[in-house]
């Protein structure tokens, strides 16, 4: 009944800092676009942060014992990475007013993606025989659905763009893709489980960063986004989600251990 | 005396391969079940021995019906000595 009741507390104040966050990013942008640029700029620091703390909490935690604590170091090196990268992000467009696309910032949110999908891999990997080719097949279906359209419309739409951009643009689509297969088997893999709620954060989180690649590909396009752009929401979100997702677990995992200082008499 | 001795024997391998499969999925794992065992069941992990079901059920609440996985896991480290009446017995009984 408490495990119920926190669970239920950690829901709404996870509803409570999506809309907080949501509704700061539409006032900084009613207010006008230097507002919204300098507020997104802002806001990309403790919200990002706040997901590298708690996975550098979740990594230190697990240690390097097992899969699992091998999972959450890799993870902890992809959240380091996208943390850099929107801090690159912000000191090329404050203090150096650079265009942000392509930048500096692309190389840290690319080679973030390769950690992630190593945590997925190690995180799922004890539980590989449970995974039949019917569930990667399933996955990969969904993940091809998603990635088609979105990769068409990076593509068809950027007939006037360098190269280079053309094919960083592109990365983002394919990634997304690759690391939502893992997700997808996450969920269906832990469903009943109480480590479910992590991947099914983690699973919507991804979701929300394809559409808001999706959208950042759009509205640059077209010379329309700007940092504080309403979809800029979306990668916020999906930055929150990933935290709760992490803060979950480290309480599914944390309060016995630390309950039992003496863990050689439970043996 | 010798019926005992090996009774124990037998106990401390069922306990050492659940010590090891769970510390191959990870170190909270192990903790957390340990944990969880104990103040779920009241019991500790060489308890497991006699109820294997305790195990199960408190793998089943962390990873969902697939923990299923990870008993497999355990029953191959006791393949080997599978033949022994009361590790067979184990198997059986976690299996359920």
């Amino acid at each position: 009944m408490q495990a119920r009741l926190e669970k239920l507390k950690s829901q709404k104040f996870l509803l409570f800092s999506l809309a907080v966050t949501g509704i700061a990013i539409l006032i900084a942008e009613y207010i006008g676009k230097e507002t919204a640029i300098v507020f997104a700029n802002w806001i990309f620091v403790p919200i990002p942060a706040s997901m590298l703390v708690l996975a550098i909490i979740s990594a230190k935690k697990h240690g390097v014992t097992g899969n699992h604590g091998k999972a959450w170091i890799a993870f902890a090196v992809f959240s380091a990475c996208w943390f850099i990268a929107e801090q690159v992000w912000l000191v090329e467009e404050l203090v150096y007013h650079q265009k942000t696309f392509p930048s500096g910032a692309d190389f840290f949110y690319i080679i973030g993606y390769p950690s992630y999908f190593i945590f997925a891999i190690l995180y799922l990997k004890p539980f590989k025989s449970a995974i039949s080719k019917k569930m990667i097949i399933l996955s990969s279906l969904v993940a091809i659905a998603v990635l088609v359209p979105d990769l068409y419309w990076t593509l068809e739409n950027s007939t006037d763009e360098d190269q280079f951009s053309v094919i960083l643009g592109a990365i983002y689509p394919v990634s997304d893709s690759l690391v939502l297969v893992p997700a997808i088997i996450g969920i269906r893999l832990f469903l009943g489980g109480k480590v479910n709620f992590l991947w099914t954060l983690m699973f919507v989180a991804i979701l929300l960063e394809v559409v808001a690649d999706t959208g950042f590909q759009y509205f640059s396009l077209d010379d329309s986004y700007y940092t504080g752009h309403p979809v800029d929401i979306l990668f916020l979100w999906s930055y929150i989600l990933f935290s709760f997702g992490i803060y979950d677990n480290i309480k599914v995992f944390g309060n016995k251990m630390n309950s039992y200082k003496d863990k050689e008499s439970l043996r | 005396m010798k019926k005992e001795s090996m009774k124990e024997a037998r106990k401390a391998l069922v306990v050492l391969a659940i010590e090891k499969t769970l510390l191959e999925v990870g170190k909270t794992t192990y903790d957390e079940v340990l944990g969880k065992l104990y103040e779920d069941h009241g019991c500790y992990l060489a308890d497991c021995y006699e109820k294997p079901e305790y195990l199960a059920h408190v793998l089943e609440e962390l990873y969902g019906p697939n923990h299923t996985v990870i008993i497999d896991s355990i029953k191959k480290y006791l393949a080997e000595t599978s033949t022994q009446e009361d590790i067979a017995q184990f198997i059986i009984k976690i299996s359920e």
